[in-house]
This record gives structure tokens, C-alpha cells and sequence, in this order.
């Protein structure tokens, strides 16, 4: 106000001061502890792809055949992850729509911590239970699974037309005795008209990717799983609402509204499951047989990428061809992981944006 | 009332809002969520083809009560309901009632503009196509009356592919009610539909209210009483999940019975 002097008692006014020059200090030294642990990340990031290419092209060039052997390594990625993912991606995205969609919230209180936390099993323990339970069972029950991969969603399907709606009333506890029970009843009718002993199916190997997809895709599910779902419960409820109140049924709702707001983080999610599945590399070791045949057969084995880095570089000393192929291994891996997350990070970021932009 | 000529389902009614002078009727209904009582007993009837206000505090239940109407509180599952809706003479909860069939019939507008992240076209036609609705030209006809109808075609025509979230607060607003309109329902349920829009906008809304009114049967909730004057031929008021008053709404608003109202309507109500 314009006349009257203003007068700060001096003590007052050195508070001030001392206090905001302290917070100015700390909020420097807050930035520059900030700046220097992006940056530490980042040189850490660019060194990794800078190590790997220098140790390869510091004695070009490389032996014979390492393009070739690569090329197999890459395939027996490839064919692991595609059965993991084949399991884990209908698994995983149908565990999130049901959660965020269709399960009660006392239901899903604990169905959705209860699943992530299979995340936290160390991945020894699923290699374990291919190698010591899995791997005898599918020796001679290659039609059992062939069965319950038709037999059960079919099975859902019908159980859902007879009972739906009463599930819909009681919503939350039907499908936990509904699966199992569905489960069970397919195994018992399988095991009765196959044959015992010598399946109609043989698998060429004991340990082939059929087995690693499947320990594989139980260790994808809960990141696909969180990921879809975090993305499904972020979807308005008012766009749902309103489909609704238009006159759709709750499943054409989510189909042509929930889901289509939710797909970059749904496309996230699968992306991340991918790069889990190629950078896995204990399961693979310890299912897959490690043989290195470019056989595309999911019921031969296989031999990955992180497996052969985790057999062949205590071998390989530093000069030698067979390191620097190893290297060259472990940049490809590193590019593909590197990628897909990537993808995901912009689809979850394009999400993101797309919803504060709905704001009104 | 009406009750003379009971039909025996409602989608054997053919006009929901035809035959008798009431539309729907709510008998003694009382709504639960979880152990909270949001509606306690109410009851009264929405006449046919009329606007009826629904008045009352925040929080009295106006919201709660018009979901009971096209049964969107069914997919709550915390939510519980007594008491009985009738609509067209037939129970609206019977147990055969094909609840997405009879929300096409009862249209709902939401308190906040909530357009899908669709374009403006696919908005609209988004309940013609679930109706079934697959040829072009027809969904284009009708796009463009339901436009027309909520006064937004003109804004709006030339770019109908356009994403609806970049359209303006009052242009969403007048979109999710074409949206509804769309669909030819017989009766509009709407939850303070002028809340979101400012004075000029809300003149161009009530404007609205007035044609489709020959059509259709509205319940309007708002929460002012000038829009009740100006818009409402019956007006009910809700106080703490209780009816507390309705009637004609120049009686109402000018002469009311209950002191509650007198209070609530000259804003003597704390
Ligand atoms: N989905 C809900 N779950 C639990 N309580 C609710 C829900 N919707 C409304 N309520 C409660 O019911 C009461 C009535 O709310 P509402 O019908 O929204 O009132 P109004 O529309 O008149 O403001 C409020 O106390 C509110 O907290
Ligand atoms: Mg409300």
C-alpha cells in the first residue's frame, strides 16, 4: 500500500534470510545429488553397449561360423520366449480384466497381491520344478497338455453361458473352485482314455521349450499380470459407466471401450513380459537342454542366448574368438531387452499423456 | 394412478411413457451402500412426458436415486436395494427384465461430461451400433438428428472425426446428451447435467431440455432451484436420503408445505 512504511523488526528479517539462504544451499546440493545419480545411470547404461562392442571389434574379425551359431542362439531365444509368451500373455491379460473388470473388491484385494507376489519365487525354484516334476510328467503327457490348452478355455467358456449369471450375483468366489475343479476334471478324463505309459505324442527331447515356455511363462505372468492391471484400473469407471448406461452388456464395454483406452499399457505389459522371457536365463538353463540345434519343433530342445553367456564364459578367455562371440551375444540381448523396454516405457508414457489430456 | 393396466413384462410395453400419466414409480425405496443408508423409503411417481426436478443438498442421495431408475447401481457390488420401481406399470428388478435391453429405453446423462476417448461421430453412433445399427448411411442420419437435437451439429459437423476430448467442456456436455438421445430413449434420467457448463452455455442447455420434453419423459436433478423454476413442471426434494416434498413445481418452490423446503429453497439451509 502506497504512504504507509513498512518495517520488519531486524531479527525477524535475519531469520528470514539465514533460513531461505539454507533452503536455497540445500535444495543445491539436493539438484547436484539428483544430477550426478542420472548421470552415473546414464554413463552405466552407455558403457554397458560401449564395453560389449569394443571387446568385439578390438581383433576383427570374428571366427568362423560365429554369425551362424549366433543365428541358432537367437532362434533358441526366440522359441522359448514365443512359448513362455504363448502361456503367459492370454494368462496374464486375462488374470488383469478379471481383476479390474469383473472381480469384487474383496476378491481382488487379495487375488492381485497374491499373484504378484509369484514374481518374488527365485527363478532357480521354477527351473527346478521343470526339471525335477515337469519335465517327467510331459515325457508322457505331450496329448494331456495339448488337451487342457483346448479343453479348459473351452470348458470356462461354457461354464460362464450356465452359470454367469449367477456368478455375476455372487461375484468373486465361484472361479475359485471353478478352475481347479475344471482343471482336475480335464486331467481325469485324459488320463483315462489315453493310453498309460507311451504317449500318442513323444517329445524328441525331455528337456525342450514346451518345458521351458511353460516354467517360463509362470515366471512372466505376474509382471504381465501387474502391469495390464495397473493399466485396466486406470481406465475412467466413468467411460464404463456410461457404456452401460448406453445399453451395452459389461463384457461389450470392456471390449470396445476399457480395452482400447488401456492398450498401451496392455501393449507395455506384453512387451515387458518379452524382455523378461529373453533375458531369463536360470529356467532356460536348467529346462531347456542346452543343445544348440536350430530346430524350430517346440517339443526339441534348445539353447538361448543367456544360457550360452552363463556356460561359455568361464571357458572363454579375454582374446580369444569364442569370448568375443560371447560378446557379441550379450549386445544382442542387451539391444533386444533393451528395446522392447523401451516400447513400453512410450507406450505407458502415451498413456499417461492421453489421460491428463482428458482432463477437462 | 397407474396401475389400471398392468402389463406383464416391460419389453412386452411397447411405449414406457404411453397409457398412464406416470412413467415410473418408486415404491418405499430404500439403498444400502455397505452398512451407509443413502435413500430411506421413497416413494413417488415421474409423470409422463413432463420434467420433473429432483432438488436437494449434496449428498441427499439424487445421484444414488437416479441409478436405481436404469439399474447402474446393480454394478456396484456393495450396493443394496429394497422397495420397488415401476416402469410402465412393470417391475423394473422382475427377475426376467434384460437389464441392457431396458438401459437403451432409460437414458442417463452423468453429472460430468464423460465422452469415450473416441471421435465425436463414434460417440454418438457407440449405443446405434450396440442397437445394432451396421449401415452407414443410417448411422450417418442418425448422428446427425442427435447432433441437431442437442444443438451441437452446427459446432461440430465439420469435424466429426475429431477426438471428442478436444471439444470444450459445454460441447462435451451437449455430445453425451446427444449421445443419449441417439439411442431414441423414452426416458431421461439426468444428473445436474448444467453442473460442468457456465451461464450462457446452461441457457443454450435448458433450451434443449424443452423440445425433447414432448418426447420424452425427463428427471432432472439440479441443483438449482432457478433451473427447477424455469425448466420443471413437477419438482420432488430430497433431503438426507428422505422425500420430503414433492409436487407441481411453481407450488413447490412458492408455497411449500414442509418447513424443511421453505428453508432449503430460500436458502436458509446450512
Ligand atoms: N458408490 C458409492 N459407494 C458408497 N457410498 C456412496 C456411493 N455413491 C454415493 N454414496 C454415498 O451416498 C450418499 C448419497 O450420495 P449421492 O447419491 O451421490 O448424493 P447427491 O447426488 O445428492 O449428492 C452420500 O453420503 C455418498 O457418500
Ligand atoms: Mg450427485
Amino acid at each position: 500500500m502506497p504512504g504507509i512504511p513498512v518495517t520488519y523488526t531486524p531479527l525477524l528479517t535475519g531469520v528470514r534470510t539465514t533460513s531461505v539462504a539454507a533452503r536455497r544451499r540445500r535444495e543445491r546440493a539436493g539438484n547436484a545429488l539428483v544430477l550426478t545419480g542420472a548421470a552415473v545411470v546414464l554413463m552405466a547404461l552407455l558403457v554397458i553397449p560401449l564395453f560389449l562392442g569394443a571387446s568385439i571389434l578390438a581383433w576383427l574379425p570374428l571366427p568362423d561360423g560365429a554369425w551362424s551359431r549366433l543365428g541358432i542362439l537367437f532362434a533358441g531365444s526366440a522359441k522359448a520366449a514365443i512359448c513362455a509368451l504363448v502361456l503367459a500373455v492370454p494368462l496374464g491379460l486375462a488374470a488383469a480384466i478379471f481383476s479390474a473388470q469383473f472381480a469384487a473388491p474383496g476378491f481382488r484385494n487379495w487375488f492381485k497381491p497374491g499373484l504378484e507376489v509369484l514374481e518374488a519365487i527365485p527363478t532357480v525354484v521354477l527351473g527346478l520344478v521343470a526339471f525335477a516334476t515337469l519335465a517327467p510328467w510331459l515325457k508322457v503327457n505331450v496329448v494331456t497338455l495339448l488337451a487342457l490348452i483346448v479343453a479348459m478355455p473351452a470348458l470356462l467358456l461354457a461354464a460362464g453361458f450356465a452359470f454367469g449369471g449367477a456368478f455375476r450375483r455372487q461375484a468373486g468366489w465361484l472361479p475359485l473352485w471353478l478352475v481347479p475343479t475344471l482343471f482336475a476334471l480335464v486331467v481325469a478324463i485324459v488320463a483315462v482314455l489315453s493310453p498309460h505309459q507311451t504317449d500318442a505324442i513323444v517329445p524328441r527331447s525331455p528337456w525342450n521349450a514346451v518345458l521351458v515356455g511353460l516354467a517360463l511363462g509362470l515366471a512372466a505372468i505376474p509382471m504381465i499380470f501387474s502391469v495390464a492391471e495397473d493399466a485396466l484400473m486406470q481406465v475412467p469407471s466413468t467411460h464404463l459407466q456410461a457404456a452401460l448406461a448406453l445399453g451395452a452388456t459389461r463384457w461389450q464395454a470392456i471390449r470396445s471401450i476399457v480395452l482400447p483406452a488401456a492398450r498401451p499399457g496392455l501393449v507395455a505389459a506384453c512387451a515387458l513380459g518379452a524382455s523378461r522371457c529373453l533375458g531369463e536365463t536360470m529356467i532356460v538353463l536348467m529346462a531347456s537342454g542346452n543343445t544348440p540345434i536350430g530346430d524350430a519343433n517346440p517339443l526339441a530342445g534348445l539353447r538361448s542366448i543367456s544360457a550360452e553367456l552363463a556356460l561359455g564364459l568361464p571357458e572363454a578367455a579375454p582374446p580369444s574368438g569364442a569370448y568375443r562371440m560371447l560378446m557379441l551375444a550379450a549386445l544382442v540381448l542387451f539391444a533386444l531387452t533393451f528395446a522392447l523396454n523401451l516400447l513400453a516405457e512410450r507406450a505407458r508414457s502415451h498413456l499417461r499423456r492421453a489421460r491428463s489430456a482428458a482432463l477437462p | 394412478m397407474a396401475t389400471t393396466m398392468q402389463p406383464p413384462d416391460i419389453a412386452a410395453t411397447p411405449d414406457l411413457t404411453a397409457g398412464g400419466a406416470i412413467a415410473l414409480e418408486l415404491r418405499a425405496l430404500s439403498l444400502w451402500y455397505g452398512p451407509r443408508q443413502a435413500l430411506d423409503a421413497v416413494s413417488f411417481g415421474v409423470p409422463a412426458r413432463k420434467i420433473t426436478a429432483l432438488i436437494g443438498p449434496s449428498a441427499s442421495g439424487k445421484s444414488s436415486l437416479l441409478r436405481c431408475l436404469n439399474r447402474l447401481n446393480d454394478e456396484l457390488p456393495e450396493c443394496r436395494f429394497e422397495g420397488e420401481v415401476r416402469v410402465g406399470g412393470a417391475n423394473l428388478y422382475a427377475k426376467d427384465v434384460i437389464v441392457h435391453e431396458i438401459r437403451r429405453r432409460i437414458g442417463m446423462v452423468f453429472q460430468k461430461p464423460n465422452p469415450f476417448p473416441l471421435s465425436v461421430y463414434e460417440n454418438v453412433a457407440y449405443g446405434l451400433r450396440l442397437s445394432g445399427m451396421k449401415a452407414r448411411r443410417e448411422l450417418d442420419a442418425s448422428v446427425e438428428a442427435a447432433l441437431k437435437a442437442a444443438r451441437l451439429w452446427d459446432e461440430v459437423s465439420a469435424r466429426l472425426d475429431d477426438s471428442a476430448l478436444v471439444l470444450s467442456l459445454g460441447q462435451q456436455q451437449r455430445l453425451v446428451i446427444a449421445r443419449a438421445l441417439a439411442v431414441g430413449p423414452e426416458i431421461l434420467l439426468m444428473d445436474e447435467p448444467a453442473s460442468a457448463l457456465d451461464p450462457a452455455a446452461t441457457l443454450r442447455f435448458e433450451e434443449l431440455l424443452h423440445a425433447p420434453a414432448q418426447r420424452y419423459t425427463v428427471l432432472l436433478v439440479t441443483h438449482t432451484m432457478q433451473q427447477a423454476a424455469r425448466g420443471a413442471d413437477y419438482t420432488a426434494f430430497l433431503h438426507q436420503g428422505r422425500l420430503v416434498e414433492f409436487g407441481d413445481t411453481d407450488v413447490l418452490l412458492t408455497n411449500p408445505r414442509e418447513r424443511l423446503t421453505e428453508d432449503y429453497i430460500t436458502g436458509r439451509y446450512a
